[in-house]
């Protein structure tokens, strides 16, 4: 049996600030190992998280980083429940592979879908952050799992315009 | 943090700040002056609702080798028990258990109690054993093969037995060869450095043995000049 990863991953700017000095981050108990992108953009993958969740999280990093945030709950490596806040109060709630998430859900009528109005909501956040995103390359990666590396959920960085630290 | 999780590491905080550890989220530190260390890693694991499990995970750190995996990087931030040269997983059960399990599982005060009294116990036994190793080759080299022949007592104790033999085995698993290595190149031994490391899957420039060489060469070096 493959066991995948379960736990939170957030997307943040903060220039030369690591993801764990960060107050809202530091409070979880996690050891975070910054993956840094272009533009003072972090990604940071944090394991199992008590009493947050994707909105609360979302929200406080925005609120301390003075800029849009995203916080992705993954479960087992094959999906997300997710959301993307900015410094306003702004937020959009979204999946990583929906499809799984529906299957997940074992009573139909409490599943929500949600990428269908999301990904419009995504691209005014990139906006917001100052990102060029790409519409095609974000439907395709919000449809896609994060995978037992992360792999899907670089890939959605990218297509919301956080590129790779160039070399 | 889960109420239950912070009680456990208040409990086990307090033991390993006495002891000169300092923590950085779930990670517990600490090194000697010359930049040896040991790392003691509370690791989170998935659990049910309303449970927080985790590993613990310990490692002895040795600064040469640090310099090579963190380079400018600070390893007093970020060292890992996976960056040791000795490594341990707490056992969560006691010697009464049929079998081993390493998963610490919290879900009342009494698991708290339980779980910190395990890992205070097993730090009042083995953190100055640890310390002794620090900077010290030559304790480490003697406690290598002290480890393997109480290793080799208890697999023919275990199979002559058919049964798991619990607190026969030396807690632990050793990266001799790495130990070896850098005891070698401290001393300047070239030859030996090569020796050591002539099998090792991976030589190129940027290796770990490429690494050792180097220090061997350097105190070489800095011996005849």
């Amino acid at each position: 049996m493959i066991v995948g990863y379960s736990g939170f991953v957030i997307i943040a700017r903060t220039g030369d600030t690591r993801l764990d000095e960060l107050a809202c981050v530091g409070d979880l108990f996690v050891a975070v190992t910054d993956n840094v992108r272009a533009g003072g953009w972090r990604i940071g993958f944090l394991g199992p998280v008590d009493d947050t969740s994707p909105d609360d999280l979302a929200n406080d990093l925005a609120l301390e980083t003075a800029a849009p945030a995203i916080a992705l709950s993954v479960f087992d490596s094959d999906c997300a429940f997710a959301t993307a806040a900015d410094p306003s109060g702004g937020a959009v709630e979204f999946y990583l592979n929906e499809e799984i998430v529906r299957t997940l859900v074992d009573n139909n009528d409490r599943f929500e879908p949600l990428n269908s109005q999301a990904a419009a909501g995504l691209l005014a956040w990139a906006e917001k952050a100052g990102l060029v995103a790409s519409p095609d390359r974000l439907a395709t990666a919000l449809e896609e799992s994060p995978g037992p590396f992360g792999g899907g959920i670089l890939k959605f960085a990218e297509a919301l315009g956080i590129a790779e630290r160039p070399g | 943090m889960n109420a239950l999780l912070r009680r456990f590491v208040e409990l086990i905080e307090a033991d390993l700040v006495a002891a000169g550890f300092v923590r950085r989220g779930p990670v517990f530190r600490y090194f000697d002056l010359e930049g040896n260390g040991i790392a003691l890693d509370i690791q989170r694991t998935t659990a049910l609702r309303g449970q927080v499990e985790f590993f613990i995970n310990v490692g002895v750190l040795l600064a040469a080798h640090l310099r090579y995996y963190f380079g400018q990087d600070d390893p007093r931030r970020d060292a890992m028990p996976h960056h040791s040269v000795w490594r341990h997983r707490l056992v969560a059960t006691d010697d009464t258990a049929e079998l081993p399990d390493h998963t610490f599982s919290l879900s009342t005060e009494a698991d708290v109690e339980h779980a910190a009294t395990i890992v205070r116990t097993w730090l009042a036994e083995n953190l100055p054993r640890m310390k002794s190793w620090l900077g010290d080759f030559d304790a480490m080299l003697v406690a290598i093969d002290e480890d393997r022949e109480r290793s080799a007592r208890a697999r023919a104790e275990q199979l002559a037995s058919g049964q798991w033999k619990a607190g026969r085995w030396p807690d632990g698993t050793w990266n001799d060869g790495i130990v070896r290595a850098y005891a070698h190149a401290e001393r300047g031994d070239v030859d030996a450095v090569t020796a050591e490391t002539a099998g090792w899957h991976d030589s190129g420039p940027d290796s770990l043995a490429a690494d050792a060489v180097a220090i061997a060469n350097q105190r070489l070096a800095e011996r005849q000049g």
